[in-house]
């Protein structure tokens, strides 16, 4: 009866799908979960998944994760043809099962259970089921209902049992069918969610995690690695700083050290750099997840001993090296990355990706990065700038807002001048003065004497079409500098394009970010660091001084978007060009994209026809 | 004379620095300490003072074992290299009960700070084992406290019991080792035969018999003992389009070539091809009795696909295409079958061997004669074939007879049925069969590759943008890439040739898996703003789909310039302009033909109607190095030509 009913639900299934588009899809993602009165958690979850075409094979190959702290049991897994009926059911033997690797870690414990479930005749269905038991755990499920962003799901469904003495929160974000029942001192949430469209990867969308329907469940109370709470912000923090009781075992001989190393310093901030300063110089970052999930810092003690560690380790450190000269700081935890993910302050909750430190300081917090042995002293880059972290105290842990780069600190200046030297190439020299993502780049490859990286990574920037660089240095290098100068020689192929009797030179030389046109856009634009460029260009065209040149008008546009700005001056054979180009930090939701978009080609369309003509 | 004098200072460069090699663990000499640079190469980062291999038979369990033991100290200059300070040994589990072990890794940094000695041991609790596969696991480490001046030093045993594994050596790394010594002892009851690459002479090699006396069962021996090494190894220089970094290493790799018992008698594994391929059919489970089990599964298939009136052609496109798309390919590369005919069948996927094995079985029994063809890829190196060394090839595809010969893989569903792909381009591969001459077949591809891009453009009155249709053709290897590529998805289309060719409104792609034999096309419609300087007009007759700049950046080249098979670029662009406009001058024509390259760009003008003919034949798969100079110039021609632009103007 059973198998009968397995077979009149593939068949409904399949029947209800669009049966044109015969685009693969998961049909089923569900997820039970069922807490036991000790705490244990027992996670059963199925998939359903249908695949229409031989491209599609790949959702055939499975892959399940476990930790070593888990129990991992495989339940079953078979292939349907499109009536539904069993074609194939896998065997356990043909399971393997291997270590977890990843190019961010050196080493993790985490495992892979891995099998296929290939089938030559489409479409064709394939169903597999699992179940992970768990005495300990952080989050009781962060679930979402689309197994691939990429692919459609049909019927998401998510449900809980637990004691009914076991409190919860709960958040979600998504067109959910709600239920909450009691039966037998068990209360039952149960979520359901039908038609899950696929997301397109598009520029300057926010974090796809948050685009996605999702639903998490925390428990009040939880016990991973020691007793903790989800109650507030504090308390979380308070199972942060628990988990790390006693990492903080730096050596006397360390603590000597450090002490005799900022003797005589009076400020406070000085002493801070000095230790941050030592810390660079002295250890390297190396990921090694084992054990409560490589969400607990190995100590100080570990650290000072090998001179590497993961960012958890490093701030450890960095703290107990603080600590030990009467400098209390916050472990800090964060979700670093270009990509920013924002923290859902409403569930204090494992949501962070990153630990970094900060030291209150006066009325002022110096953020310090412990894994960069490049970046400056309380610098904080596009990596961790604008977004909230919990700093980490045994009772008064809080959240609190990364500042965010200003317009003015992501300036990228650029100032060329070019003189023909012969027919063939431009003698050039340059100043570039530089800050943001690429201040950090070449700070990393310069500190890490990466020659050929820096050498790419100044090309990239100069961004010339056929330029040869001869030589280049930096000016007023400092390591406390949050920008860099760099002044530069080099031969650019001749930028005089001979069109019929004209000569054309086209002076714009900032490229701007390509975004979708309006109605290719679907998704809301989210500017996390603002852009900031500025070129300065200087043609002498000495060689022409007898032939008319003609320069392009000036133009200005301005909006609550962004600026851009492009002045032309003619000094006897002189041609001086400035562009500058500011796009601001910021949301722009879909319904505004049009006039964003409109901004953004106004100025295209002028870079594109702007031309320094000479005949 | 000259060699003379080279020797000589190869001599005392060498003694000078034979007096600097110290050779016991964990002692170094004065000038390895103060060492901050390697005169021979500046720009060096850190360099291999020391790596030492030795292997050993022991006698262990009523078998013998190899036990590898290996040594290597590491000077770092600057403590930002890559590469130096993580350790990884990988090592085999059969999993039928027979493995690999390492032991004994001792591992430690040498620090020297204010003049004192500081030595720092890895943890043996932070070395890792991480699985990497069913049979592969890696032990993992990272050495302590690594600072400029620190020397790395470790060792460990390497213990397999596969004698078919004595341990290879390289010589060379990607930074300079001063010296590298390998030392195998050999016993009487296994013969391996060696291949050195890249190496003409030892700078120090020595044989000897051992004077220790050795028994097994009731035979008395003694090991022959063999010594080579390299000094002063430059560090080995990658460059852009070489086939293999195998290829050029400085190595030497042994084979076991036969088993002598105690009492005299011999099993040989290695003497020739011809037996290796004897082996490979009739004893291999894995080769041979694999192709032999997979011949059940011929009938049921054969009947499915109804071959019965069929020519063999028609039998071998039909059963190679249905193993095409009915099986996948894990893409695990191989020569012997990973799994019984059974299990493939089964779970429909396998590496390259259970796929192409497999498919040889159909052939034959559908009478199609197919037989295995063994070679080494791209990227595992060239073969040799001075010795039956069979680990030098790492892949089988199907050669056949029908109405011609032809090769096929079965793993590449993207490619004709007699197609293999540029992965197995290298060189030339072994047939496996029972004959007694040897066969081997050139892989090298013969086919001109072609694509045609053909463009209609009209200028609007209005806008004076212009309107594009743009069909872009391919043939051979550049309709596989773009297939792999592209497949069917538009956005992917959109994505690469908006970059290129300007909006495009509408696209899509033809013959992406119906038809392998035809062209693959790609058809777009859209618009592209041209560039208005004053009155005038610009356009890019091939809009931007040219090479915009020499992909030849070198000016000079040690290796040969690899494309894989020969190309052909076509261009054919009409331009339609309105009456009150006209072209008052083309550009340059050009044209240069020799024995590297057709090269031609023209322009023609009639009617408000242009045309510009560009096409750019490269008549070589592999081009010489001293073909370079040449060939980089015709890119730089072709860069100029093919981009220039014409002029649109008011008629007056």
């Amino acid at each position: 009866m059973k198998t009968l009913v397995t077979k009149l639900l593939f068949i409904g299934i399949l029947t209800c799908m669009a049966p044109v588009d015969l685009a693969s899809q998961v049909l089923l993602n569900e997820c039970k979960i069922t807490v036991e009165p000790n705490g244990k958690k027992k996670t059963i979850q199925t998939y359903k998944i249908q695949i229409n075409n031989k491209e599609s094979n790949w959702l055939a190959e499975i892959g399940i994760r476990h930790d070593p702290k888990q129990k991992f049991t495989f339940k079953y897994a078979a292939i349907y043809d499109k009536s539904g009926k069993e074609v194939r059911k896998l065997k356990k033997k043909e399971i393997t099962t291997r270590s977890l690797r990843s190019s961010m870690a050196f080493f993790q414990d985490d495992m892979i259970s891995e099998f296929t479930l290939y089938h030559p005749t489409f479409p064709y269905i394939i169903e597999y089921s699992y179940e992970i038991v768990e005495a300990e755990y952080v989050v009781l499920k962060h679930w979402y209902p689309s197994k691939y962003s990429s692919i459609p799901t049909v019927l998401g469904k998510l449900e809980i049992q637990t004691p009914v003495d076991f409190s919860v929160n709960i958040d979600q974000n998504g067109a959910f069918e709600f239920n909450e029942t009691i039966i037998e001192k068990q209360k039952k949430y149960s979520w359901s969610i039908v038609n899950i469209d696929k997301i397109t990867d598009q520029i300057y969308a926010p974090n796809i995690y948050e685009m996605l329907p999702f639903v998490k469940v925390v428990s009040e109370n939880f016990t991973f690695g020691v007793e903790g709470s989800n109650k507030s912000w504090a308390d979380f923090g308070e199972w942060i700083h628990k988990l790390n009781e006693g990492t903080d075992d730096l050596p006397q001989s360390e603590k000597d050290k450090l002490k005799t190393m900022v003797a005589g310093l009076k400020d406070k901030r000085e002493v801070i750099k000095k230790v941050y300063h030592y810390l660079q110089d002295h250890t390297t970052y190396v990921l090694v997840m084992v054990e409560e999930g490589g969400l607990q810092s190995y100590p100080a003690s570990y650290v000072c001993e090998n001179k590497y560690g993961d960012c958890k380790a490093l701030t450890t450190y960095m703290k107990s090296m603080l600590k030990s000269l009467d400098i209390e700081s916050n472990y800090t935890v964060i979700y670093a990355g270009d990509d920013v993910r924002r923290v859902n302050e409403n569930i204090p909750s494992s949501q962070f990706n990153h630990v970094i430190l900060t030291v209150p300081i006066e009325s002022d917090t110096i953020w310090i990065e412990n894994t960069s042995n490049s970046l400056p002293f309380n610098y904080i880059g596009t990596f961790t700038q604008n977004r909230k972290g919990l700093a980490v105290d045994a009772k008064g842990s809080k959240i609190l807002a990364s500042p965010a780069l200003l317009t003015d600190q992501v300036l990228n200046e650029r100032q060329f001048s070019f003189k023909q030297s012969n027919n063939e190439t431009w003698s050039t020299s340059a100043h570039l003065n530089l800050r943001g993502d690429n201040f950090e780049d070449i700070r990393y490859y310069k500190t890490n004497n990466k020659e050929s990286k820096l050498d790419a990574k100044i090309i990239d920037v100069i961004d010339l079409d056929k330029f040869d660089l001869d030589d280049w240095e930096f000016e007023d290098y400092h390591r406390d500098s949050t920008h860099v100068k760099i002044k530069l020689n080099g031969n650019l192929k001749n930028p005089i394009r001979k069109v019929a009797n004209m000569e054309v030179i086209n002076p714009l030389r900032i490229k701007l970010p390509e975004f979708e046109k309006p109605d290719e856009r679907l998704q809301d634009v989210r500017i996390n660091c603002p852009i900031n460029k500025l070129d300065k260009l200087s043609f002498n065209l000495e060689e022409s001084i007898d032939k008319n040149v003609q320069i392009p008008d000036n133009f200005s546009l301005s909006s609550s978007y962004g600026e851009y700005k492009v002045e032309y001056k003619k000094v006897d054979y002189q041609i001086e060009v400035t562009e500058h180009f500011k796009l601001f930090a910021g949301d722009i939701d879909l319904n505004s994209y049009s006039d964003f978009y409109q901004f953004m080609n106004d100025i295209n369309k002028i870079k594109k026809q702007s031309a320094i003509i000479i005949e | 004379m000259k060699n003379l004098i080279f020797i000589l200072l190869t001599l005392v460069t060498n003694q000078v620095y034979t007096q600097q090699v110290t050779k016991t663990f964990g002692n170094f000499s004065e000038e390895e300490i103060n060492m901050t640079a390697y005169e021979e190469d500046e720009d060096a980062k850190a360099v291999v003072l020391y790596d030492k291999g030795i292997s050993e038979f022991h006698y262990f369990n009523s078998e013998y074992d190899i036990r590898f033991t290996r040594h290597k100290r590491v000077k770092i200059f600057d403590k930002s290299i890559e590469g130096q300070a993580e350790v990884s040994i990988p090592y085999y589990k059969d999993g039928l009960g027979k493995t690999e072990v390492i032991e004994d890794i001792v591992a430690i940094t040498y620090n020297h700070e204010n003049g004192m000695p500081i030595m720092k041991k890895v943890d043996p609790k932070t070395i890792y084992d991480e699985q990497l596969s069913e049979k592969w696991h890696v032990k993992k480490f990272v050495f302590p406290d690594i600072q400029d001046g620190s020397i790395l030093e470790y060792k460990y045993v390497h213990i397999t019991p596969f004698l078919t594994k004595l341990p290879d050596w390289i010589f060379q790394d990607d930074i300079p080792t001063l010296y590298s010594e390998y030392e195998v002892g050999m016993i009487p009851f296994y013969e391996y035969v060696f291949l050195a690459q890249g190496i003409t002479e030892f700078d120090y090699e020595k044989t000897q018999k051992s004077t220790k006396r050795r028994k097994w069962q009731s035979t008395e021996y003694q090991t022959l003992d063999y010594a080579m090494a390299l000094k002063n190894v430059p560090a080995f220089k990658s460059q852009d389009y070489i086939s293999s970094k195998d290829d050029y290493l400085i190595k030497i790799d042994f084979q076991l070539s036969k088993v002598i018992t105690p009492d005299g008698r011999t099993r040989e594994i290695l003497s020739s091809w011809n037996k290796l391929n004897e082996n490979l059919l009739k004893r291999d489970k894995e080769f041979g009795l694999y192709i032999k089990g997979a011949k059940k599964y011929a009938n049921y298939i054969s009947q499915e696909l109804k071959l019965g009136q069929l020519s063999k052609q028609e039998k071998a496109e039909k059963i190679i295409n249905y193993v095409k798309s009915s099986f996948e390919w894990n893409g695990i590369y191989g020569k012997y079958a990973t799994q019984t005919p059974k299990e493939f069948y089964t779970k429909k996927t396998g590496s390259v061997a259970d796929i192409n094995l497999f498919t040889i079985a159909l052939l034959n029994e559908a009478g199609v004669e197919a037989e295995p063809l063994l070679l080494s890829t791209r990227n595992h190196g060239k073969l040799r074939t001075d010795y039956a060394f069979i680990h030098m090839m790492n892949y089988v595809i199907i050669i056949g007879q029908a109405d011609h010969t032809f090769l096929a893989d079965a793993t590449e569903d993207l490619l004709p049925y007699n197609r293999i792909p540029t992965r197995c381009v290298n060189d030339k591969g072994l047939i496996v069969n029972e004959k007694e001459e040897v066969e081997w077949i050139s892989l090298e591809s013969n086919i001109n590759s072609l694509e045609k891009k053909s463009i209609n453009m009209v200028l609007n009155p209005e806008s004076m943008d212009i309107d594009t249709k743009i069909s872009i053709q391919s043939t051979g290897y550049e309709s596989y890439y773009n297939r792999t590529y592209f497949k069917n998805d538009t956005t992917k289309i959109k994505d690469y040739y908006e970059e290129k060719v300007g909006d495009i409104n509408r696209m899509k792609s033809i013959n992406y898996n119906k038809n392998f034999a035809t062209p693959y096309s790609i058809f777009l419609v859209g618009n592209c703003e041209t560039e208005k300087l004053g009155d005038k007009i610009i356009v890019k007759p091939f809009l931007k789909l040219p090479m915009a700049e020499n992909v030849l950046e070198e000016e000079e080249r040690n290796y040969p310039v690899d494309f894989i098979y020969a190309n052909n670029d076509e261009y054919v662009t009409n331009l339609q302009i309105p009456n009150t406009h006209t072209i008052n001058s083309l550009p340059d024509d050009y044209s240069i033909s020799d024995d590297l390259v057709d090269l031609s760009v023209s322009y023609s003008f009639e009617n408000n109607s242009m045309t510009a003919k560009g096409n750019a034949n490269f008549k070589k798969a592999v081009y010489s190095v001293e073909d370079y100079p040449k060939l980089r110039e015709h890119f730089e021609m072709m860069v100029k030509y093919f981009n220039q632009a014409v002029v649109v103007e008011k008629a007056n």
